[in-house]
């Protein structure tokens, strides 16, 4: 596909003052975002992965407004204009929302339990002033695309399951028809019987109505099958950046192996897990000096903890912040390989 | 391959007809029950809760229909009878069902200590009439009527709950203080709620300096002890006041203190929604604050601050009733129970006229029934409670 | 397996309990045993009954209605005890849990005491069951947290829950699980709210520990790929029934109930050609207060066929597996 940017992040930060006592003095910063940079193209679905704390939740959420980026801009090319959300008004931003929605990770505190579905998936619409009645009629039509029955409508969200709400979420996002849907780890919350339906739907949306996602989660292998680029973060660090077959097969960081090979793998056969990474994620108030990921990295060296090493351009797209990205081998000796092509039992 | 047990609990009949399977299709939204009926018979299931709330049912009614239930007006004096002690109904006379009559009092004077002692007097029927005509009142102040639930004929006198130091019917004195007794803390709930959630959630909702100021002046105003916050502000009502005036100034008194806990809850309830999913979603949409928070916020707030203000209430009664009864609350000729039990100050009366404190175990009653009505609404309200 | 001995047998076990808006039958039914030093796992969506089956185990419900046969057989040579006999709350109960049963569980952080250090925490569960002295307590105590891989222990000892990560609060709990030498463990969901790093790391403990010890694991998850990495022998639950059970390849490689079969198909694998559809069960898990008679499966059921209204039969493919279908039943 042409690569046509939609979304543009440059140096995103957010950084969360820690305040304590009684005139709730700041005595320090979490880091919970720094400095973070990626482009999302059209058509496209960036994957963003990585564990608790990691900031890609924060960083969702910066990309809706929902909490105020400290640095940096975050460009979303509309139809007609370009936004700097960072720095939008609150007028600019009724248009973002319209070209930019989010799908949450928990489809049960995430829906209003006083509200009607209809109303659940109404809200945006309402919000851009449209005419009760017009919405009405809209949200009946966006409920087949969801694979939902009309008679849901007039439900509330405790008589629906699971699967049945985060439809609804997903319908909510969807009533806008905005190009761009940010899904923040839509199917952990569900259970496993449900989750591939979710993940069609999702699949099914983004060939019918063109959608760009960036899709957020920790589970792998659900990343690898649903994205087409995937960036990894790290205590507030995007660490790696590439195509899903350059992390996947070709990663350069040893964090990223070390998330690959922690990947349970559903197979008895397979059971040699040759390599767990050790340790602890640090508190990301205070994280290591240097490169955060020294205190757990296998390879590290005196000029790890010293000196943070810059986001690297690889080439062929693949971004990779590591001093030794060219050096290390992570094919194999520490790292098994754990994500090869294996007969998989029916 | 074979069959080697029948899990089945019950035997297969192979005559019964199979219904198709296509019509299975249970989903879970179908048959689970609502939320307001699950509320309703989750009180239900709640023996207390009903108890609290038929004592309340009762109560409200009395309130409401004060004049009517009472034989008497508030200030009906009986001179013949000072502090005589209750009377009772009798249904038997001479061995013979009769309708429900009471005695007269026969008076005697100890010649010694000269109090006057009171016994029943078998020459003095009154037989109770039901719906007589009797003291004129006016029902709110707007329907004239003379008709009360019961009375004697002229001349007779009933007194239920016994007389007072002025030969006053409490019975009648305690039911139309209950208007009162009930008016001033639902009342004062009700001013306390608006104040308490709005600036609870306007706090926790924008947070930053005036959020601290809220929190910290709540803190000072919850800090003081009540009683004697209560009557410096109680003092503070000019003495001049007319006791209509003095009723409302009173209920504000209490408003203004009670209003800070009920703040601190709503505002710790606000900060947990504010995080919450939804409405996160709701900004996420694009809605507006005024629509976040009267649509979002406030109605899943709610529950919580129906349990908090119900939880209010007794402590409002007491309030009242103590800076009533320390004469600087309800003021004559409106009546409370608190003022009521002044006549019920002295150890005299505990041992010699304990019909005085009539008023004493309604409020207690009273109380303890908006209690368990406030612990049923909690119970039911809290979704990880699952009362078998 | 010759030589292997049960040392949990549960018959029939069936826990039911009154709501108010009805019986919910959270386990209808379910049989299988543990061997010596081998791990079983347990399987299942949200509402299968897996939890409440552990619970159950060691009576930690008992308002329940529970009913069948939950055989313990102790160490030596002694008599099976029959747990579903016992008080719920009575001596010989507690004496089993914590001693011969411990459980650990999906929140460490709920499971531990907020105002007490680890240590602390440790040291009771100790004393409860073994007559020592607080130094030699203290001791094994530490030794414990050693073994469970918490670094420094000594002075982490000292800590208070709040102060650690989840990933550590997980190997305290169990610490506090195995510091009585539990010869079963029943291990509920433990990785299920830990990131993908620390998860591998705990799994590994456990079976090291399962390994080293000599001790039985019951593994309790939804997460087939936990199954797959540790599980010896496997339960497949839904609704309260027990769908299959079967050795863990055997059921992974020629699973008979369609909802394994349908289960092991929905999940992505590593060969999963990415951005195609998936292979997805219809419908949703109802609420099991709603669950449809028979074979609670039977609305979402590929293979569905009208006798599938009665309770399905127990239909066994080896000394080892069998499914509770109607599929394999000729008419």
């Amino acid at each position: 596909m042409p690569d046509t940017p939609i979304l543009q992040v440059e140096n995103l930060s957010k950084f969360f003052p820690v305040q304590r006592g009684l005139l709730r003095r700041t005595v320090g910063h979490v880091k919970a975002v720094n400095d973070v940079t990626f482009t999302v193209n059209k058509g496209e679905c960036l994957g963003l992965v990585g564990e608790s704390g990691c900031g890609k939740t924060t960083v969702a959420r910066c990309l809706l407004r929902l909490v105020e980026p400290d640095q940096g801009r975050i460009l979303l090319h509309g139809e007609q204009q370009t936004f700097d959300i960072a720095s939008a008004s609150r007028k600019e931003m009724l248009d973002v929302r319209r070209q930019m929605q989010i799908i949450f990770q928990d489809p049960f505190s995430s829906l209003d339990p006083r509200w009607r579905v209809t109303d659940v998936i109404a809200e945006p619409l309402l919000a851009q002033k449209v005419g009760r009645g017009e919405a009405g009629r809209r949200v009946l039509d966006i409920l087949p695309t969801v694979g939902l029955g009309p008679h849901f409508a007039d439900r509330f969200p405790h008589e629906l399951s699971g699967g049945e709400r985060q439809r609804v979420s997903i319908a909510r996002a969807l009533i806008v028809s905005p190009p761009l849907v940010v899904a923040d780890e839509p199917v952990s919350a569900l259970d496993v019987s449900v989750r591939s339906q979710i993940i069609n739907l999702l699949l099914d949306l983004q060939g019918q109505m063109n959608l760009t996602y960036v899709f957020i989660a920790h589970d792998l292998s659900i990343v690898k099958h649903i994205s087409h680029r995937i960036a990894v973060m790290y205590l507030g660090r995007l660490v790696e950046l590439g195509t899903t077959q350059q992390v996947f097969d070709e990663c350069k960081h040893p964090y990223t192996k070390a998330l690959l090979a922690s990947v349970l793998i559903p197979d008895p056969t397979h059971r040699e897990q040759s390599y767990v990474l050790e340790g602890e994620v640090p508190s990301p108030l205070n994280p290591p000096s240097g490169c955060h990921f020294s205190t757990r990295c296998p390879f590290a060296q005196e000029q790890c903890s010293v000196e943070e090493p810059e986001l690297r351009d690889m080439g062929g797209g693949h971004w990779v912040r590591c001093h030794f990205a060219e050096e290390l081998d992570l094919s194999e000796g520490v790292f098994a390989p754990q994500f090869e092509t294996q007969s998989a039992s029916a | 391959m074979s069959v080697v047990s029948e899990q089945a609990q019950t035997p297969l009949q192979p005559g019964a007809p199979r219904p198709p399977a296509a019509d299975v299709d249970v989903t879970s939204s179908e048959q689970v029950a609502s939320r307001g009926r699950i509320l309703g018979a989750r009180i239900m299931a709640n023996r207390l809760g009903i108890i609290g709330i038929v004592w309340l049912v009762i109560t409200v009614l009395i309130a409401l229909f004060a004049d009517f239930f009472a034989p008497y007006s508030v200030d009906h004096v009986h001179q013949e009878a000072l502090r005589a002690p209750p009377q009772r109904v009798h249904i038997f006379r001479d061995g013979k069902l009769t309708r429900p009559f009471v005695y007269g009092y026969k008076s005697e004077r100890d010649a010694r200590t000269f109090l006057t002692t009171y016994t029943e007097d078998p020459e003095l029927v009154y037989p109770i009439h039901f719906f007589v005509e009797a003291e004129p009142y006016k029902l709110w102040g707007l329907i004239s009527s003379n008709r009360r639930l019961f009375g004697v004929e002229e001349g007779g006198m009933v007194a239920l709950f016994g007389t007072g130091r002025l030969g006053r019917d409490v019975f009648s004195r305690v039911l139309t203080a209950t208007r009162i007794s009930l008016s001033v803390p639902i009342i004062g709930m009700l001013i306390s709620v608006i104040l308490g959630s709005t600036i609870g959630v306007a706090s926790g909702y924008w947070g930053g300096a005036a959020d601290i100021l809220i929190q910290r002046l709540t803190e000072v105003l919850m800090s003081f002890p009540r009683i004697p916050l209560w009557m410096a502000l109680a003092a503070t009502l000019p003495p001049e006041l007319s006791s209509l005036h003095r009723y409302l100034g009173v209920t504000i008194v209490l408003a203004l203190i009670g209003w800070a806990g009920l703040c601190r809850q709503i505002r710790g309830k606000t900060l947990a929604l504010k995080e919450s999913d939804f409405i996160m979603a709701g900004r996420a949409a694009g809605s507006s604050t005024p629509t976040i928070l009267f649509r979002h916020l406030i109605p899943n707030c709610f529950s919580h601050i129906v349990v908090v203000a119900t939880l209010s209430i007794p402590g409002l009664i007491l309030a009242e009733s103590s800076l009533s009864f320390l004469g600087i609350g309800i003021t004559p000729p409106l009546v409370s129970w608190g003022t009521l039990l002044k006549d019920a100050q002295s150890v005299q009366v505990l041992t010699k006229h304990p019909w005085l404190l009539a008023p004493g175990v309604f409020m207690v009653l009273t109380v303890l029934a908006v209690n368990f009505l406030g612990d049923a609404l909690r119970d039911a309200l809290d979704p990880y409670s699952e009362i078998r | 397996m010759p030589d292997s001995q049960p040392i949990l047998e549960v018959h029939d076990l069936h826990v039911h309990f009154k709501m108010l808006a009805g019986i919910v039958r959270a386990v209808d039914g379910v049989d299988f045993s543990v061997e010596r030093g081998r791990c079983l796992g347990i399987v299942g969506e949200s509402g299968c009954g897996k939890s409440v089956t552990a619970r159950s185990i060691l009576r930690l419900l008992p308002s329940s209605d529970t009913s069948g046969q939950i055989l313990y057989h102790p160490a030596g040579d002694d008599e099976p005890i029959d747990l579903v006999s016992l008080d719920a709350k009575g001596d010989a109960i507690r004496a089993i849990r914590g001693k011969d049963i411990a459980m650990i569980f999906q929140e460490p952080m709920t499971s531990l005491t907020p105002v007490y250090t680890i240590g602390e925490q440790i040291m009771e569960s100790i004393r409860q069951h073994q007559d020592l002295s607080e130094e030699e307590a203290k001791d094994l105590a530490i030794s414990m947290l050693n073994k469970v891989g918490i670094p420094d222990a000594e002075r982490r000892f000292g800590d208070f829950p709040h102060q650690m990560s989840g990933g550590m609060r997980q190997r305290v709990m169990i610490a506090i699980a195995l510091c009585c030498e539990p010869r079963v463990l029943i291990a509920d969901e433990p990785t299920t709210a830990l990131d993908v790093t620390i998860q591998a790391q705990i799994l590994r403990l456990i079976r090291s520990l399962q390994q080293n010890l000599d001790m039985s694991v019951i593994m309790i998850t939804h997460d087939l790929a936990v199954i797959a990495q540790l599980a010896d022998f496997v339960v497949v639950m839904y609704l309260g029934q027990m769908a299959e059970k079967a050795p863990v390849v055997e059921l992974f490689q020629d699973p008979k109930h369609p909802y394994t079969q349908a289960l092991l198909r929905s999940i992505v694998r590593p060969d999963t050609p990415p951005r195609e559809q998936l292979h997805s069960i219809s419908g949703s898990v109802p609420d099991p207060r709603n669950a449809p008679s028979g074979c609670r499966f039977r609305n979402r059921c590929p293979s569905v066929h009208d006798r599938c209204v009665e309770d399905p039969p127990v239909v066994e493919f080896g000394p080892q597996h069998s499914a509770t279908c109607w599929l394999y039943v000729d008419d």
